[in-house]
């Protein structure tokens, strides 16, 4: 019997709100380690929760945390496909063996912090970065984040840098000439 | 997909770093600029999530 899908939780950020995102596909980030992909469950006893993730080699394992602070994201677009993944053979039954295992009473800190912007205050910032300087790796990375998220063009990121040298290069060539001529 | 609010409502998450760079590029214009409502409203989010200064403006 499959587990039946939860409705996504619109907002899905604190622990307070964890409960309605049992099913999906969440993205937790540790305060000293990389950030990882799972689908939240509960544990078996008491009010934790844990997730079911999948290592480098294909392996799913399960990775439990309590007292949760912050889920820095919960991610809807993947929920279906990993939960379908999940509930088919042997993945399924690979995943409740799992599940059958003791907890142990291990405390992971979920923290991670995050910063959540409007759709106003992300419109904004995409305009900062929409200036006249290149974009860094992070910049870029912003951007394509913002413009994914609000659906906007992406930003050139291959500016030219703009500096005295281009600037006198280009005065020098006269019109009609290439600097080839 | 994009992330929405409980009110259904677009969201945009940024990692601290992000944010931390959003704030540095606030500050940096802060002199030149005159942020207007929705500026301050940013850099006073950015401020207190990162529990960092205030930008102050003149």
């Amino acid at each position: 019997m499959r587990k039946p899908i939860n409705s996504m939780p619109e907002k899905g950020h604190t622990a307070k709100q964890l409960s309605k995102a049992v099913g999906c596909r969440i993205t937790v980030g540790y305060l000293d380690n990389h950030a990882m992909s799972g689908i939240l469950l509960p544990i078996e006893k008491g009010n934790g929760y844990r997730y079911l993730t999948v290592d480098r080699k294909g392996v799913f394992e399960i990775e439990t945390f309590d007292d949760a602070d912050q889920v820095i994201h919960i991610d809807e677009s993947g929920r279906r496909a990993v939960l379908d993944v999940i509930f088919s053979s042997p993945a399924e039954v690979a995943a409740k063996a799992e599940l059958s295992k003791p907890v142990p009473p291990v405390y992971i800190l979920v923290g991670g912090r995050t910063i959540t912007l409007t759709e106003k205050e992300a419109r904004r910032v995409y305009e900062f970065l929409d200036g006249p300087c290149p974009l860094d790796p992070l910049e870029q990375r912003m951007a394509a984040k913002i413009g994914r998220g609000l659906q906007l063009p992406p930003l050139p990121s291959d500016r030219p840098i703009r500096g005295n040298f281009t600037d006198k290069v280009s005065e020098s060539l006269k019109p009609g000439l290439t600097s080839a001529e | 997909m994009a992330s929405t609010d409980i009110d259904g409502s677009t969201i945009v998450i940024l990692s601290a770093e992000e944010a931390a760079r959003v704030y540095d590029h606030l500050r940096n214009i802060s002199a030149d600029w005159t942020f207007d409502k929705l500026d301050h409203q940013i850099a006073r989010k950015l401020s207190r999530d990162l529990n960092l200064p205030p930008i102050e403006q003149d």
